[in-house]
């Protein structure tokens, strides 16, 4: 498969000046200490052309650093890149010919300006003449249902017709690689499946190779076949979406329906703990490292007269959330 | 062709811009325009006081200076220090820097897109009003004139980019350019002819006028001079120096500064 | 209103605090203005050399004008640099906390920022008075109107600000018109005070009163005109007074935007 993203041993380190407290102003002026801060290391991953790929981490894990990197608004420390068959510290114009971008925390699009002159003014950077400019502008109004803002001045559009522009505006060169960084921060459930429809339809129709990043569960189930997970800048796991549940599912939920009510809660074996007790239903978590799930039935069905039973694995966030918090105590630890 | 077709996007754009707002357009002419005939008035008084000549100068060359350095003002182009200091502080520099453009070009078309309009309005009534009231110099109607004040007024804006994109590009390293912006502001609208029209300026202070970038990024004002018509190449070869000189720093200054991007997000 | 006083205190040291902390800075944009302010006076000394007296206005009263219009300035733009940011918060919704505030809306929004470069402004005034009073040999007399006429510019001075950058809740990116008004005010201000007589002198003392914050100070000082001090008094009064109107007016016309981060 053609690669879009190939990086191999990236790193990136960040210096600032810190004030020393016990030196003077002046040697803190003069000669500051300077703290060093590894926002991504040594990361190496490939994505092939047309997938989707979730890049997901917690706050500071570096994603937002490794793609400003890949379009080349920042320089990585070391390691090397190639996008799209370019080096983006070298050949950065070249390459933004072929990519798009969207920033769910910053608006590229004209303010005071109806949407129709943020989308010339794209065309005519990416060079597509006035014809062609003219035939992707009616393309993508009617792809993203734009006609009913179209002409309202981009200040005034609502936060889910603003990321449908800007991610409209985003293609109007049908780039071969389209990143964003949370795009679906802030929208309602409705705008936010809209988008992921639209991109889904994009990377069916026209190729487009999806890098994504966001906190958002649902961008990730939806709309990425695919998982990079990093955290304090290293990549701890890189695996199918669908598989992201049952590599780390350590956890089985069985929710327990009683016959009548459950009058009282006994103790349970070691493995099973309550999430939630009520008379009308029990919710248990079974720690499948401790013991098996069919032990742990057989243990509640001895201990209550049951009527129905629901077994089911940790939802993904519970399961991303998890990843976090392990390798954030496995480093705290080391 | 390709950067041509982007400029002239890019400045219609901004032109559009300005009249999606009819309001806010017209008070800014006519707070330029008040601002600059409020000077005029004044030293219409001083000059009437001193009978009509200050130092071998007539009010009528003094006016026409004043006014050109006024009408030069609302090009705003030094406003793209400000602009590029907000772009890196609010991190919005990275939504150009993936874009196929010239950062730097981009700014400065946008620059000019930005005050063309009013520039072109309150030339055009300040021009008219000027030769109703104080006569235009005879100097305008010499053949030299007009090809030369184009020249010069090109010139003037390449300068005044190159002098602002320089302090702009500061921000790349220094967090708050405001101290540098000031010093260098205040030596162009010194030097300039501003406040103290540059026929009443000291010899020593005339001579930094000239030689220096600040002083020569207004030369425009020097037009309105009789003297302008023997000054003109000298005066247009050092702007050109500067331009050069100041325009290889500025793309120099500017390679180095992208490697220094730093924006906010892990 | 005594709540919304020990507040606006309150902020404006916090402001100064946060200022300060950042050293390097402070005193690069403090000595830089100071430097700034310099050059005006050279320019207006040069003016004097090349046109010669004007109005009976000499040298040393140009340093006191330039002494007052720095002092104004600089209080007014150091302490209450919300004011300014005003059109700013407007255009990008930011106007919206304020709002939720529990406290008297205008100390809340004029006490948001500080300028530090004002206080450049402020050292430079204060030194320029100094230089002013000495070389004009002032009595005890004279050194209360500096003091009572100083307080009445900056009222006179704050009362404009709010007035000219109330109007960016009238347009939306009012940021551009309002600097432009502002520099309508304040240029005129700075300029040699003996150049305005007859109509130009009431335009600028009671429409556009940029004579109140210095030229009419100056005069009414070094001639010991009580008239002319009493005018400026009770004229810093009326401004005051016609600023809350038009502030509480204007707040009525904001229309909140959406929160993203635009650019051009």
């Amino acid at each position: 498969m053609q690669k879009s993203i190939e990086i191999s041993h990236l790193t990136k380190k960040f210096t600032f000046p810190v004030k020393n407290k016990k030196a003077g102003w002046v040697k803190n002026l003069l000669s500051p200490e300077k703290r060093e801060v590894v926002a991504v290391s040594d990361i190496s991953f490939s994505v092939g052309a047309g997938e989707r790929v979730a890049f997901i981490g917690p706050n500071g894990a570096g994603k937002s650093t490794t793609i400003k990197m890949l379009t080349g608004i920042l320089f990585p420390t070391s390691g090397t890149m190639n996008v799209l068959g370019y080096d983006p510290t070298k050949e950065r114009k070249k390459l933004a010919y072929q990519i798009g971008t969207v920033f769910g925390q910053r608006s590229q699009l004209l303010p005071n300006l109806p949407l129709t002159d943020s989308l010339e003014f794209f065309g005519v950077m990416y060079d597509l003449t006035d014809t062609q400019i003219k035939k992707r502008v009616a393309e993508l109004t009617e792809l993203f249902s734009l006609g009913e803002f179209i002409d309202q001045p981009v200040r005034k559009l609502s936060l889910g017709q603003r990321m449908r522009a800007e991610v409209a505006a985003s293609l109007i060169h049908k780039p071969k690689l389209i990143l964003l960084d949370e795009p679906t921060i802030g929208l309602d459930v409705v705008a936010k499946k809209a988008l992921r429809d639209l991109l889904l339809t994009i990377n069916k129709e026209e190729k487009t190779t999806i890098f994504l990043t966001s906190h958002d569960v649902g961008d990730i189930e939806s709309l990425c076949e695919r998982t990079i997970i990093v955290n304090r800048g290293t990549v701890i796991k890189d695996l199918p979406t669908a598989d992201l549940a049952k590599s780390f599912a350590f956890e089985k939920y069985i929710d327990l329906i009683p016959t009548d009510k459950f009058l009282s809660f006994a103790e349970l074996p070691a493995g099973i703990r309550y999430l939630n007790r009520e008379p009308n239903k029990i919710t248990i978590a079974v720690n499948t490292d401790k013991t098996s799930t069919k032990d742990a039935l057989k243990a509640m069905l001895d201990l209550y007269d049951i009527e129905d039973i629901d077994v089911y694995n940790a939802d993904t966030e519970t399961v991303i959330r998890h990843i976090y918090e392990r390798t954030a105590s496995r480093a705290d630890h080391n | 062709m390709k950067e041509l077709r982007l400029a002239l996007t890019t400045i219609k754009i901004r032109i559009k811009d300005q009249l999606h707002y009819p309001g806010r357009f017209f008070t800014d002419i006519v707070v330029f325009a008040t601002r600059c005939g409020i000077l005029l008035v004044l030293y219409w008084y001083v000059f009437k006081l001193r009978g009509g000549t200050i130092s071998g100068t007539t009010f009528q060359a003094v006016a026409w200076s004043m006014f050109f350095y006024f009408t030069f003002m609302t090009f705003r182009l030094r406003d793209i220090s400000r602009e590029m200091m907000m772009d890196v502080q609010t991190g919005q520099i990275e939504t150009l820097m993936n874009k196929p453009i010239s950062y730097l070009s981009y700014k400065a078309w946008g620059r000019i897109g930005t005050g063309i309009l009013p520039m072109l309005t309150v030339g055009a009534l300040g021009a008219t009003a000027l030769t109703l009231t104080v006569g235009a110099p005879p100097l305008m109607r010499s053949a030299a004139f007009f090809p030369t004040l184009a020249l010069v007024f090109i010139g003037s804006c390449s300068l005044t980019i190159a002098v602002y994109t320089i302090v702009g590009l500061l921000s790349f390293w220094i967090e708050d350019i405001n101290p540098v912006f000031w010093m260098v502001d205040k030596a162009v609208m010194m030097l300039g002819g501003s406040y103290l029209p540059i026929a009443l300026f000291p010899s020593l202070m005339y001579k930094i006028a000239v030689f220096s970038p600040f002083g020569a990024s207004q030369f425009l004002t020097h037009t309105a001079y009789a003297k302008w018509l023997y000054e003109w190449p000298m005066l247009i070869g050092i702007q050109a120096a500067w331009i050069v000189l100041l325009g290889t720093t500025m793309l120099i200054m500017y390679k180095y500064a992208r490697k220094t991007v730093c924006v906010n997000g892990g | 209103m005594k709540n919304d006083l020990s507040f606006a205190i309150y902020a404006i040291k916090k402001n100064i605090q946060g200022s300060a902390e950042l050293r390097t800075s402070f005193l690069t944009n403090v000595i830089g203005m100071m430097i700034n302010n310099t050059a005006f006076i050279l320019l207006w000394v040069f003016f004097i050399n090349a046109v010669g007296q004007i109005g009976g206005w000499t040298p040393t009263d140009i340093i006191g004008l330039n002494g007052f219009a720095a002092l104004t300035y600089g209080l007014a733009f150091s302490t209450f640099y919300g004011i300014r940011k005003m059109p700013d918060y407007a255009a990008t919704g930011a106007f919206d906390r304020f709002m939720l505030s529990p406290k008297n809306l205008l100390v809340r929004v004029s006490t948001s920022a500080f300028s530090t470069s004002a206080v450049g402004d402020v050292l430079f005034g204060i030194v320029c008075l100094g230089i002013f009073s000495f070389l004009i040999h002032t009595n005890i007399i004279q050194l209360a109107l500096l003091l009572i006429l100083a307080f009445a510019a900056c009222l006179v001075f704050i009362s404009t600000i709010i007035i000219i950058y109330s109007i960016g809740f009238l347009f939306t990116d009012g940021n551009n018109v309002s600097e432009g008004i502002f520099q309508l005010f304040f240029t005129p201000a700075m300029f040699d005070g003996g150049a305005y007589q007859g109509g130009m002198r009431l335009i600028f003392t009671f429409i556009i009163p940029s004579l109140l914050i210095g030229t009419m100070p100056i005069e009414a000082i070094k001639d010991l005109s009580f008239v002319k001090a009493t005018l400026v008094v009770g004229l810093s009064a009326v401004w005051f007074l016609l600023s809350i109107l038009i502030f509480n007016r204007s707040v009525k016309k904001y229309e909140s935007s959406n929160f993203m981060t635009f650019g051009n």
